[in-house]
């Protein structure tokens, strides 16, 4: 059967790649590429490949995961590789990883290779008037796995490799030190509101009730469901030691409500008071509120390095050229007070 | 050479990208790609046609809090204090000489002038910040801190329609 072409890669080079890292020298064709639409922190292709082997060829469907040109934040390939390939067998679902790249001679860019999985990762899927009847279920799942998450023993699911991050209020300061860090470097205009958000996070950091696994983007559109299953949760790039609370932040961003359910499924305290039974500790709400303003400033920072990006043309993508989303910055100052 | 305004231009890439392009992109990334840029080119449009408006009063809000800050701070009484270095920086932003008063200024100029007023913001809110900590019964610190933040929260609600300054929870 004939390779498939590809605008974003060599097909060729690919399938010499597979052939070698996945299938023992024997052949591999790709089939069809697509590249789905998702973050920019990272290119997504779906591929539909046919595995040869000595019973006849086997199709398999593989996703890869490739460093974009010029990013909206530095990422490390092999780190989110690593988070995915020591949670294979834990109690998170996510899809196992295969093999990593980091010669850009393959494919310009360093990439892995994971596992094809069913379902839908619709960031919208609120809008779908399928989802209604799913919510409940769908919602219970995506609590009840962060509190599986974050109750991981990091050193039996050997994540220590990630560092740590201290204990007390330094998970907290150190997060805000490194988002800072970049803001600083990538600021292409004065932002004083960013400045304020900063001195305030610093008085307000909170102690961290434990060090835990954090997903660092854990919200709708970040895992994959098909009815009212949720079958994996995807993106691994932001994942790090940290305070578990931070997750809550991001999963409360006002963006990614509907009405008042957070992330489109509990009111707010529905959606705690399950998270606790799963954890297993008590929720400081103010640390939560700390975190909602951590993340509102975190989207703000992804938008300026995506606009910084653009004006370098490291990055092509336009949806960046104007900055950041504008009512975050509003967002910030509703939560703090400033 | 005559060209029609920058935001007609923006506009027009948008139409053709509507009318042209999209309907004919078989490919879901290229299509959901090609429908963001269009998105952005609306925006873009839309801001140019303010921008003048918008940088003039963001200007004259940022002048305005600068000068309430600078006037609620005392004279230092040493050359070389935390506080004169302060109200010398605010005052040597201030005192940059832009041609405000004409009419054909360019958006160009107008933002330079945002980026200068700006940028004293940010280094006096820093400033302030560390004079409050050695002094925090200091009044007029604060006062001044206020001023430079009422200028943050108006140009917060400005991004956000959706949010009413009374929705502001004060909770420091």
């Amino acid at each position: 059967m004939g390779s498939a072409t590809s605008a974003w890669f060599d097909v060729r080079r690919l399938e010499e790649w597979l052939t070698g890292r996945l299938n023992d020298g024997r052949g591999v064709n790709v089939l069809t590429v697509e590249r789905i639409t998702g973050g920019q922190s990272a290119e997504t292709y779906r591929l539909r490949t046919l595995f040869a082997g000595p019973d006849g060829a086997q199709e398999r469907g593989l996703v890869l995961r490739r460093d974009p040109e010029g990013g909206l934040v530095e990422r490390d390939i092999a780190r989110e590789f690593g988070v995915m390939r020591a949670l294979a067998d834990s109690p998170i679902p996510l899809p196992r990883v295969y093999a990593l790249e980091l010669d850009p001679g393959w494919l310009g860019r360093p990439f892995f290779v994971d596992e094809a999985l069913p379902g839908t990762a619709d960031r919208n899927l609120f809008n779908a008037p399928a989802f209604a009847a799913h919510r409940p279920l769908l919602g219970a799942q995506f609590v009840d796995l962060l509190a599986k998450m974050h109750r991981l023993d990091v050193d039996k699911w050997n994540l220590a490799f990630l560092g740590s991050p201290g204990e007390g209020r330094l998970p907290a300061l150190r997060e805000v030190d490194l988002w800072e860090d970049l803001f600083r470097r990538r600021q292409r205009e004065p932002n004083s509101l960013l400045v304020e958000a900063f001195l305030w996070m610093r008085a307000n950091a909170p102690l961290a009730p434990r060090v835990s696994l954090v997903h660092g983007e854990y919200r709708p559109g970040n895992f994959l469901y098909d009815g009212p299953r949720l079958i994996a949760v995807l993106d691994w790039e932001y994942a790090h030691l940290g305070d578990p609370n931070e997750d809550l932040g991001w999963a409360f961003m006002k963006q990614f409500r509907v009405g008042d359910c957070e992330s489109g499924f509990f009111a707010r305290e529905e959606f705690l008071e399950r998270y606790e039974a799963g954890a297993g500790w008590a929720v400081d709400r103010e640390a939560v509120r700390f975190w909602e303003v951590f993340s509102n400033m975190k989207v703000v920072c992804i938008g300026i390095t995506g606009q910084d990006a653009f004006c370098r043309r490291t990055m092509d993508f336009a949806p960046f050229a104007a900055g950041p989303t504008m009512n975050v910055y509003a967002e910030i100052v509703r939560l703090t007070g400033l | 050479m005559y060209l029609p305004p920058l935001a007609e231009i923006l506009e027009g890439l948008q139409r053709a990208l509507q009318r042209s392009v999209i309907p004919a992109l078989d490919d879901p990334y290229a299509r959901t790609i090609a429908m963001r840029v269009c998105g952005e080119l609306g925006t873009l449009a839309g801001r140019l046609v303010d921008v003048r408006r918008w940088c003039e009063l963001e200007n004259a809000e940022a002048r305005l809090a600068l000068q309430s800050a600078l006037d609620a701070l005392a004279p230092a009484d040493g050359e070389a204090s935390a506080l004169a270095d302060l109200r010398a920086t605010v005052a040597a932003a201030l005192a940059r000489e832009f041609p405000s008063d004409q009419p054909d200024r360019s958006e160009q100029s107008l933002a330079a002038e945002g980026q200068v007023l700006g940028g004293a913001i940010e280094t006096a809110i820093l400033r302030l910040h560390e004079l409050q900590r050695l002094q925090p019964a200091d009044a007029s610190l604060a006062q001044a801190r206020e001023a430079l933040r009422a200028v943050i929260r108006a140009q917060a609600v400005r991004r956000d329609p959706g949010l009413d300054a009374a929705q502001i929870q004060h909770r420091n």
